[in-house]
């Protein structure tokens, strides 16, 4: 060998020993995640003869993880947009059409046309995900439909007191062919991620949090985050603007310890709950996180414990105090990170997919 | 530990060759060896952190006799015995010098269990049984030292030999309870690791330069030092071309259990060339019963999530399935072609290591053979 064929092989070396740990953290993780997926139980198969609309809200994760679950379950599903769903059920005659929210971006007419529907002797059913944030819409809409499902606890007795007769509470779960572990970039490795709305809660966190983050390798991602008071100490961390799911998933996956905050229940506070319904559900990113074999530490919402076991499968905070001595802790401990990331997983895949919910939700019909 | 010096990688000097691409190759090669070793551990430690199933506890008191060989029978001994200590109620144990009539009554056992029994007195053996007390004895160097065996068990109540070949020759003896109990793995040592290795080897062989061993790896030596391999063991100075590989095989360098495991998981590919039973030089058995049960050493590479490439014994797919869970050889060229084979495709070679990971924590552990062995006595 030359020298010069000599120098390029230490260069390749060194080169190659640094990353060689590096690669080490990604593939134990992912090989601990892949195992512990491995170990899942197979559900009993669940079948039902039936042919079902979907109308999807366009919360792109939830409509595919709900459609692809009922595809799987039912004999026929049919993904239909809100403005064709009359004219399509009159010509496919489906046993039952499951609306999503039917919020937001809903036809204005939608609620007479689930009235038509129900005419034909279709049956109807709404699936409130957003509850309790919009109750001031909801409030209007739920008497229109047969069966209302709510993800939220809390708001079970309003629809009940509003005159619905069948109401069940039945929680979020989380679409897992889009919220699994993979193995991501450079460009998504952070050890603490946090992505969401900038509602004022979180943006009190933030900022109390910031003196202790400044020398972190930090994401903070969404909108609205021109509303923290410590841009000096936070605005490298900051992305602006909302990040889709397939980009979201990466960060999680990337993240040493991801963040969730659930937005705010007060009235005003960036929603139109004006009934003052008070949050007791966990939101879907709860499910999302923890379904990309993620450490999580969230915030507690009374119902959190029905679905994990808070220091076994996930790690909860009370105050901006403890949150920060939990990261600290997390970032030290890999293992115990690990361990608990694939716990979080293991929950998640078990409970909380879209399979498993779909099927508490036929089994109402 | 010995700077081994790896066989220079043969570049490409027609290429433009400069540093940044070295880097960049070097960082893509590290990354994905480091993925790939870092992938397999973590699937493999969940396998190997799941919960055994559990084995039944019993209400008796064992004597144990130890072998009294020390190494590499120590390791065994503490195997049988550390395990036997979560099964029953007691577990006495002694050497084979300590067994007296005097040791026996006060260890007042319901079962006296031998270990390989080479050294223990046989009128000794006589007198538990008139005593009353069950006496039980297993084997484990058959069928290389049958002409000693042969006569001893004829002292115990029950025998349990690991080599399947031998149960007729002592059932001819006039022993009635004759059983096959084949080794397993320690699993207190022989697990996957945790953490990074510290050795990054493609191949490992383990084990003294027995005469067959020399003759099978003479003609290949030179293509099997291509890879990143190691040799350990006794007299592998006999090897023609030792001189040239010396600094990759280490003579005299006797390694604990520890040590084995850590040098199987850090290496791809661990080969397993099984003794010859016909090798008179070291054998003491004068009817050649032929070897047909794998050695102690298949239980424990498979032990480790390493891939194992074993010569191919009779018993052997009883307890591993080849092409699933080990590969096999039957020709130094086929083990040549699996071994460049399987370091140029980690997927499958990850996939046969996981596997054989699996089956021996829930197969082959000591727990599973001594509630198999109680099982038997105890029926």
């Amino acid at each position: 060998m030359t020298d010069r064929v000599k120098t390029v092989e230490n260069v390749a070396e060194t080169a190659a020993s640094a990353s060689y740990l590096q690669g080490y953290e990604d593939g134990l993780r992912l090989g601990v995640c892949q195992a512990v997926m491995e170990r899942i139980p197979a559900t009993e198969p669940y079948y039902r003869d039936m042919k079902v609309f979907y109308i999807p809200q366009g919360f792109h994760a939830i409509d595919q993880g709900i459609s692809a679950a009922l595809s799987s379950l039912v004999r026929e599903c049919i993904v239909v947009e809100a403005p064709k769903m009359l004219e399509l059920a009159q010509k496919e005659r489906p046993d039952l059409i499951l609306v999503l929210n039917g919020l937001h971006v809903f036809p204005e007419n939608h609620l007479e046309d689930i009235r038509r529907v129900r005419a034909m002797g279709i049956k109807t059913a709404v699936w409130f995900v957003d509850d309790p944030y919009f109750s001031e819409d909801t409030a209007a809409a739920c008497t229109a439909y047969d069966v209302v499902f709510t993800h939220e606890l809390g708001c079970v007795p309003f629809y009940s007191a509003l005159g619905v007769r069948r109401v069940h509470y039945l929680p979020l779960a989380v679409n897992v062919d889009m919220f699994k572990p993979l193995r991501c970039g450079p460009e998504h490795l952070y050890d603490i991620c946090f992505i969401g709305n900038a509602f004022w809660n979180r943006v009190a966190i933030f900022d109390e949090l910031a003196p202790f983050l400044r020398d972190k390798n930090v994401l903070i991602a969404g909108g609205f985050w021109e509303r923290l008071s410590q841009q000096d100490l936070l605005g490298r961390s900051v992305r602006l603007g909302f990040i889709p799911p397939e980009e979201t998933v990466r960060y999680y996956n990337g993240s040493k310890v991801v963040i969730n905050i659930h937005r705010p229940d007060e009235w005003g506070q960036d929603n139109r709950n004006s009934h003052r319904i008070s949050g007791k559900s966990i939101n879907p990113r709860t499910y999302e996180i923890n379904a990309c074999g993620a450490m999580q530490i969230t915030d507690i919402r009374e119902d959190l414990t029905n679905y994990y076991r808070p220091g076994y499968d996930i790690e909860t905070f009370t105050s901006p105090e403890e949150l920060k001595n939990k990261i600290n802790y997390y970032l030290e401990h890999e293992e115990e990170r690990r361990i608990m990331a694939a716990r979080g997983l293991y929950t998640t895949r078990q409970e909380h997919t879209f399979i498993s919910r779909m099927r508490t939700f036929l089994e109402q019909f | 530990m010995s700077k081994v010096k790896w066989p220079a990688r043969v570049p490409d000097l027609t290429l433009s060759y400069d540093s940044a691409q070295a880097r960049a190759r070097g960082r893509e090669d590290g990354y994905r060896s480091g993925y790939h070793e870092g992938y397999l551990r973590g699937r493999a430690d969940v396998i190997a952190s799941r919960r055994a199933d559990p084995v039944p506890f019993r209400q008796i008191r064992v004597l144990y006799i130890a072998s009294g060989k020390g190494f590499p029978y120590s390791p065994l001994d503490e195997a049988i015995s550390s395990t036997l200590r979560s099964m029953v109620a007691e577990v006495i144990i002694i050497e084979p010098g300590q067994l007296t009539v005097e040791a026996v009554l006060q260890a007042a056992p319901d079962l006296v269990l031998v270990l390989d029994g080479m050294f223990v007195n046989n009128e000794m053996m006589d007198t538990v049984r008139q005593l009353g007390i069950r006496s039980a004895v297993w084997l484990t160097d058959d069928p290389y030292y049958t002409d000693m065996t042969m006569e001893n068990v004829k002292h115990y109540d029950y025998i349990f030999t690991l080599e399947s070949n031998c149960i007729p020759y002592y059932q001819q003896l006039g022993c009635t309870h004759v059983y096959h109990l084949p080794f397993a793995a320690h699993t207190e040592y022989y697990r996957p690791s945790r953490n990074i290795s510290p050795l990054r080897r493609d191949v490992s062989f383990i084990g003294s330069a027995y005469w067959n061993r020399i003759a099978f790896f003479d003609p290949i030596i030179d293509r099997l030092m291509q890879h990143k391999t190691v040799i350990n063991g006794i007299w592998w100075d006999r090897l023609p071309k030792y001189t040239a590989y010396q600094d990759r095989i280490e003579l005299n360098k006797w390694m604990g259990p520890a040590e084995t495991a850590e040098a199987y998981n850090g290496s791809k590919i661990v080969i397993n060339l099984h003794r010859s039973h016909e090798d008179d030089t070291v054998n003491n058995n004068a009817v050649k019963i032929p070897a047909a049960s794998p050695n102690p050493r298949t239980f424990e590479i498979s032990a480790c999530a390493t891939l194992q490439i074993s010569d191919s014994r009779s018993d052997l797919a009883k307890y591993y399935t080849p092409g699933v869970e080990i590969e096999t050889y039957s020709s130094p060229e086929e083990l040549l072609d699996k071994i460049e084979y399987y370091l140029a495709h980690e997927e499958e070679r990850r996939q046969i290591a996981l596997n054989a990971l699996e089956r021996t924590f829930r197969d082959h552990t000591y727990s599973k053979r001594l509630n198999e062995m109680l099982s038997i006595i105890y029926a």
